[in-house]
């Protein structure tokens, strides 16, 4: 949909860039309330059309075989855990939309979808709340800044998501692991219960079902899950959470949003005698021509990269450093997780037959952080925590021998694995950041940016524990042949980037205040986890969604008084 | 797309110590339409596309017409049916060269070394292409380049083909239904463990 000429002169009163986890829920959010909306989004419509869950493998031209094919168009995107032939063109094409990166630092910028919804159209998932303790870790150990915001601030927001998503778990009662408030949870397996026993009873951690957004009921038109398993290729039934049929789809029946794709963002247009975002600009995909949007209110949830990049490129004589950045450290503490390290083992005595006909559960296992938490000494090696995401898994035996029907017998013997990987913290340093590379431009013309991005000290050390915890795990629960998977030498980044336009109480230190609300411009927000000053390693969509809602409360708090 | 009949549910299937149950299309349907009563897209709410529309085809079909493989297209076909049984009915040696037309210069010349070794020794020991030998002869050779050493360049190369052929004969619907696919995708509940430790 493309605004006609009528509607780029109207002024929105909210013109918010994004349309995945925080975009979808600042559109609904606010139109519901009464505000006229509108979403710039950059990529495509998304429909159910385009869904293919049920497709079978021998359907795809390439049965998703076929690497090579993506060489040139998607060499970076196919290397993300979803990435499949299945669904390629919800990726940006990585030819048309480069990044640079310094030298000897290599990153791999992955989820770059260009349809509506972003990239909760291929997330896993996994919803799990932030605790204090962790939100406040800056204050304990002095590195970084500390949240502006607790866990009471954010708990009934917690609430509201969780119930609106629908999220399935096990209550736990721990106060390093909120719980929430939960669908009637997936069960454990067989082996997955003896394992989360024999951890519990050797080392008093918990392994619990990882917190999912999918329904086990169902909830506001959407049906409960009926367990086809590839989730990341789109859901007949609405049963995983995804703005395209929840809080986009509400906003858009609201009569109040408009919502414009194939609109990739630019710029955030100011008014200098004001100091107020007056609008946005914005490229058609299609045309490739530039265009302007007017609003009262500017909101960017364009992804953390994404919304520090138009930050940066918005720079104006007032704001030569790119907006809202008098501090200097926006685009500065760039942060994602360690997801790159752990073991696996194997379980022979829980041998089942294997099969591709069965249920498939959408969602592992996840074991709650135990190092550095409250009431234990410090570790000496390094800061903060990690968790463990796991899963256990009855394949056929792909390594058999032979030949003919003896091969084909020998394929049906039950390979039975448990395997965890550590999901941790990665430090918020100064020099982790991004910039403009003033010279590249992408397709559309706009600048793109270069990232610094390295592992440090912390998360070496941290990575080393995560093998060697795993590995006492596996053996504790009587795993055969273990493996240890250490970080390899590009490390794996996940779609968790935060940080960079960071909130923060102190003006001089941070970007935007604790409503996400950028300090020296009043009409200016960044909902995504840009604002994060830490990137605790709970997988953050939850956080971005709770934090996104209570600031847009706020905003119309602040639109009812007259503030801005 | 699932292709089961409109009947009731079809039944249980057996999973070792656990149980599922499969929904019919007839009661997925009626379910989603009762879920979707409130949705502003009642009426015409995708899973009755999804359900009713059937997908693309494959390429790879009885005529191909190689690409890639050509002189060898032959020999690939003999060894595929040899290596895994079906693998002519499932068009597996169709779909390998398509892959190969596709791949990259390294992966296309290991494919083609790892075919010359077999070709190699199937004419050392016989005088005869893999593809001319009787079904003696080449149950003989496979028995004996599927148990050659460890780390011989024969073992590597069977494995090599092997590997191809199972992955393009597990992905054809043949192959898939062998590993117990049934074309249903719709599943009213997950087994759980039933062994007294998961009520500690």
């Amino acid at each position: 949909m493309n605004l006609s000429t009528n509607q780029a002169q109207q002024t929105y009163d909210v013109l918010i860039v994004g349309s995945g986890a925080s975009g979808g829920w600042a559109a609904k959010r606010l139109s519901e309330a009464g505000l006229k909306v509108a979403i710039l989004e950059a990529g495509r419509p998304q429909s159910s059309a385009n869904f293919s869950e049920h497709t079978p493998k021998f359907k795809l031209k390439y049965r998703n075989m076929a690497p090579e094919i993506f060489s040139k168009s998607r060499p970076i995107q196919s290397k993300v855990y979803a990435f499949s032939e299945y669904t390629a063109n919800w990726y940006c094409d990585d030819s048309e939309e480069p990044y640079t990166t310094a030298p000897g630092k290599p990153y791999n910028w992955l989820g770059r979808t260009r349809v509506v919804g972003g990239r909760m159209n291929i997330w896993g998932r996994i919803c799990i709340r932030y605790s204090d303790w962790e939100m406040e870790a800056p204050s304990r150990d002095g590195y970084g800044e500390p949240w502006p915001l607790e866990y009471k601030d954010l708990a009934p927001y917690y609430d509201l998501v969780e119930r609106y998503i629908g999220v399935n778990g096990m209550a736990e009662g721990l106060e390093e692991r909120p719980d929430g408030v939960y669908q009637p949870p997936f069960p454990l397996t067989c082996l997955e219960t003896h394992f989360r026993n024999r951890v519990k009873q050797k080392f008093g951690r918990t392994t619990t079902l990882q917190p999912t957004a999918v329904l086990t009921q169902s909830l506001n038109g959407r049906g409960a899950c009926h367990y086809c398993g590839p989730c990341e290729r789109g859901c007949m039934t609405r049963s995983y959470f995804n703005p395209v049929f929840t809080t986009v789809a509400d906003a858009v029946l609201s009569g109040n949003c408009t919502l414009t794709t194939n609109a990739m963002a630019y710029q955030v247009l100011m008014d200098p005698d004001r100091n107020r975002a007056r609008g946005v600009s914005y490229i058609d995909r299609n045309t490739k021509e530039t265009r302007e949007i007017n609003g009262r209110v500017v909101i960017l949830c364009a992804q953390t990269q994404e919304s520090v990049r138009i930050l940066l490129n918005s720079a104006t004589p007032q704001h030569p450093g790119g907006l809202a950045n008098a501090s200097g450290v926006l685009g500065h503490y760039f942060t994602n997780h360690i997801a790159n390290s752990g073991a696996s083992g194997e379980f022979p005595e829980f041998g089942a037959k294997p099969s591709l006909g069965g249920p498939v559960r959408p969602a592992g296992v996840y074991i709650v952080p135990f190092r550095n938490i409250k009431g234990q000494a410090p570790r000496k090696d390094f800061l903060r925590t990690y968790g463990y995401e796991g899963y256990a898994s009855v394949d056929f035996n792909w390594s058999a021998h032979g030949y003919s029907e003896a091969y084909k017998k020998a394929l049906h013997t039950p390979q039975v694995a448990f395997s965890i990987g550590g999901w941790g913290e990665t430090l918020p340093r100064f020099d982790n950041f991004v910039e403009i590379d003033s010279t590249v431009k992408d397709a559309y013309g706009i600048p793109v940016i270069k990232i610094h991005m390295s592992d440090g000290e912390n998360e070496d050390a941290m990575s080393i524990d995560v093998v060697e915890s795993a590995a006492e795990m596996l053996d504790a629960a009587g795993a055969k042949n273990i493996r240890l998977h250490p970080k390899p030498a590009i490390p794996y980044r996940p779609n968790h980037e935060a940080g960079m336009a960071r909130m923060g109480s102190d003006p001089k230190k941070s970007i935007l205040n604790q409503y996400q609300q950028a300090h020296e411009i009043q009409n200016l927000f960044v909902m995504d986890a840009s604002g994060f000053p830490t990137n605790p390693s709970p997988n953050p969509a939850l956080t971005i969604m709770a934090v996104c809602v209570r600031s847009c409360d706020y905003l119309m708090e602040e639109l009812k008084r007259g503030e801005i | 797309m699932p292709e089961n009949s409109d009947a009731s549910p079809i039944g249980t299937k057996s999973h070792t110590s656990f149980s599922t149950e499969v929904i019919s299309r007839r009661e997925l349907s009626t379910r989603l339409l009762g879920l979707t009563a409130a949705f502003s897209l009642a009426g015409s709410h995708p899973a009755w596309g999804s359900l009713l529309a059937s997908t693309g085809s494959d390429v790879a079909d009885a005529n191909w017409k190689p690409l890639f493989l050509r002189a060898n297209y032959e020999a690939v076909q003999s060894l595929a049916e040899a290596i895994i049984p079906g693998s002519t009915n499932a068009l597996v040696a169709p779909f390998i060269d398509l892959l190969l037309s596709v791949d990259n210069p390294a992966r296309q010349n290991r494919f083609l070394e790892a075919l010359s070794a077999i070709q190699t020794e199937s004419n050392r020991r016989f005088d005869t292409p893999f593809q001319k030998l009787s079904p003696t002869q080449s149950d003989s050779l496979l028995a004996m380049v599927s148990t050659a050493p460890e780390g011989s360049s024969l073992l590597s190369s069977f494995e090599e083909l092997r590997r191809w052929i199972a992955d393009a004969y597990y992905s054809s619907e043949p192959g898939m239904m062998e590993l117990g696919w049934t074309h249903n995708m719709f599943f009213r509940s997950l087994p759980s463990c039933t062994l007294p430790e998961a009520n500690l």
